[in-house]
């Protein structure tokens, strides 16, 4: 088939549709994040808070989505029950999928060109870090409790990663006194990675810990003093290394991930649509939508804060 | 002539659901068309005629008996290029324009471009939709959307084209188009099957008539042999007042009576041609 006659097919006609119709939703809302992220920006030490405005960040790509995804179902006959031309459709597209398969297709393209370019330039204008790091979680022992002096924990990192800077934020029990543990890091060969020893007190406090650039593939905490008992849980121990991936590339990334939810969303909605109408139709997108990105199931919740915060999504 | 659509003993029964009943949509029927013959099915509301279509264009599996369109299954994927059903419900995709409507189903017929194109152009000439291209379906009145449904219908060239209620809604003038249109394809070798309520345009182009009632074939034949009755109507044309005055008590005097006096229409017709033509000067968009 040739790509003009797939143009003025099912997923062209999805494509340029979805792109019309999320055009002046899309500025709407990214005018009105813009504007809130003037009014509202946080600072933190001086500098705008670049995690903060993740909601701003969130505001446009989300409201495209829906719009993509609503536009592809209402204009498909074959989505919904009882939608009107069904039976035109029907005879031509005998397919096992009824051309819903295109028309999703073409809708994740349309959300893909809006979102892509929004996402470099909303990224870069809300305050992303301008170059991107990896961040490796360090997988421990399930009960890496570390209560009495000498006790100790190892974290592999999957592999020999270049690393600059360490991130722990363990839980803390109830002291025994007011004196903070104090927790000595060593690299693979028992070098420490820090010249004196770092200092918990609280629970869940995130300590961030610049080391001199080393290839690193374990980290080994060991308890010197004090009577905090800590526990360092899955995910409270993580590598960064340094910032050399550009951000462009990581805002790409998300704004794929974006359309991973109107993948799922525009699947469920082909199977819910089988039978029901329209309107229960409509309800189950803006859900599947709001769910998956306000109510942080699916990537697409985190992916926008780790790239605000400068973390490679990949 | 060759026979285009072949029915035997179809039936078909939608299941009942709860404590819905099941309903028997038609009773075991025969039926037979051939090319380039036009067959009318008439019969009022929930007769089955709108059924007969579905299974003919292969969107509804008879629960029982046996129906080829062109020798095959009506369901059939290679159907689609030849048999055409236009059906009496909405138009979909109303977002597009009616360009836009019939080269999507030009790319989904498998057509080419250039092909497909042209099949448009002339399309959208012959039902006098040219005017309208850069409007999208969906601030088109009624008839307008019928014509686009049927242009849609012709698009693939059909050899059996299964029509319901093909002039709904349309204005006179639409009207006589589209039966002259039908007139032209049956007279080049298309069977054309079409459901309808209107028995003068029946009259007019049909050769048989299939009269269906509560789901079974109440009758058939000639729409002629369907009315043949002892009584018979005169309508005459041509004479003046005073003859027709004449004309008209004579007949009281030999026990008849007066039905209707109309004056002709024609001039109406070729009226409502003129505003056409005349609206169509002036936006300059007729092609």
């Amino acid at each position: 088939m040739s790509w003009s006659r797939i143009w003025r097919g099912p997923l062209g006609m999805s494509f340029r549709h979805c792109l019309m119709a999320s055009a002046v939703p899309g500025s709407v809302a990214l005018t009105v994040a813009l504007l809130a992220h003037a009014l509202s920006a946080p600072e933190i030490e001086g500098g705008p808070a670049a995690a903060a405005a993740t909601p701003w960040l969130t505001l446009p790509l989300a409201t495209i989505a829906v719009s993509c995804c609503l536009t592809a179902a209402r204009i498909w006959p074959l989505f919904a029950r009882r939608q009107p031309g069904a039976d035109a459709i029907r005879r031509l597209e005998r397919g096992p999928f009824g051309g819903r398969a295109a028309m999703i297709v073409g809708a994740l393209l349309a959300q893909c060109a809006v979102s892509l370019p929004l996402t470099i330039a909303l990224a870069a204008w809300l305050g992303a870090p301008s170059a991107a790091r990896h961040h490796y979680v360090g997988t421990g022992p399930a009960d890496a409790f570390l209560r009495s002096v000498g006790d100790h924990a190892t974290f592999e990192l999957g592999g020999e990663h270049e690393v600059t800077t360490l991130l722990l934020r363990p839980r803390a029990a109830l002291p025994t006194s007011d004196q903070a543990t104090e927790v000595a890091i060593t690299n693979d060969n028992g070098e420490p990675l820090a010249t004196t020893p770092v200092a918990f007190a609280d629970s869940g406090a995130l300590l961030r810990v610049a080391i001199a650039p080393q290839t690193l593939s374990r980290v080994r905490l060991t308890k010197k003093a004090g009577h905090v008992p800590l526990w360092f849980h899955a995910g409270s121990v993580v590598a960064v290394s340094p910032a050399t991936l550009p951000t462009w590339g990581n805002s790409m990334l998300a704004a794929l991930l974006a359309t991973w939810s109107s993948l799922v969303t525009l699947i469920l909605a082909a199977l819910i649509g089988a039978g029901s109408g329209w309107a229960t139709l409509a309800t189950t997108i803006c859900c599947a939508q709001f769910v998956q990105w306000i109510g942080g199931v699916g990537p697409i919740d985190d992916a926008l804060l780790h790239l605000m915060r400068g973390q490679w999504l990949l | 002539m060759a026979t285009a659509i072949s029915a035997q003993q179809l039936a078909v029964t939608y299941p009942g659901a709860g404590k819905k009943p099941a309903v028997q949509a038609l009773l075991p029927l025969d039926l037979e068309v051939e090319s380039g013959r036009i067959v009318g099915v008439l019969g009022p509301n929930g007769s089955g005629k709108t059924t007969l279509l579905r299974v003919l264009a292969g969107l509804q599996t008879p629960t029982s008996g046996s129906v080829s369109v062109l020798g095959e299954a009506p369901e059939q994927r290679s159907l689609v290029r030849r048999v055409a059903y236009q059906s009496e419900g909405e138009l979909p995709l109303q977002v597009l324009s009616a360009p836009e409507y019939l080269r999507f189903l030009g790319a989904e017929l498998g057509l080419g471009n250039g092909e497909s194109d042209q099949r448009a152009a002339r399309l959208l000439k012959r039902l006098e939709l040219g005017h309208a291209a850069s409007r999208r379906i969906r601030t088109f009145s009624t008839g307008m959307r019928k014509r686009l449904a049927l242009a849609g219908a012709l698009m693939a060239e059909p050899e059996v084209l299964l029509l319901d209620e093909p002039t709904a809604g349309l204005d006179p003038n639409g009207s006589a188009t589209v039966m002259e249109i039908l007139q032209e394809l049956a007279d080049a070798g298309t069977a054309i099957l079409m459901a309808s309520h209107h028995l003068v345009e029946v009259e007019e182009i049909c050769d048989e008539v299939l009269l269906l009632h509560r789901g079974a074939v109440h009758s058939r034949g000639t729409l002629q042999d369907l009315l043949a009755t002892d009584e018979q109507s005169l309508i005459v044309s041509g004479l003046d007042a005073d003859a027709m005055q004449s004309l008209a008590e004579d007949a009281r005097r030999r026990g008849g009576e007066v039905l209707r006096v109309e004056r002709p229409r024609d001039h109406l017709f070729a009226l409502f041609r003129r505003l056409d033509e005349d609206r169509d000067n002036a936006t300059g968009k007729r092609p």
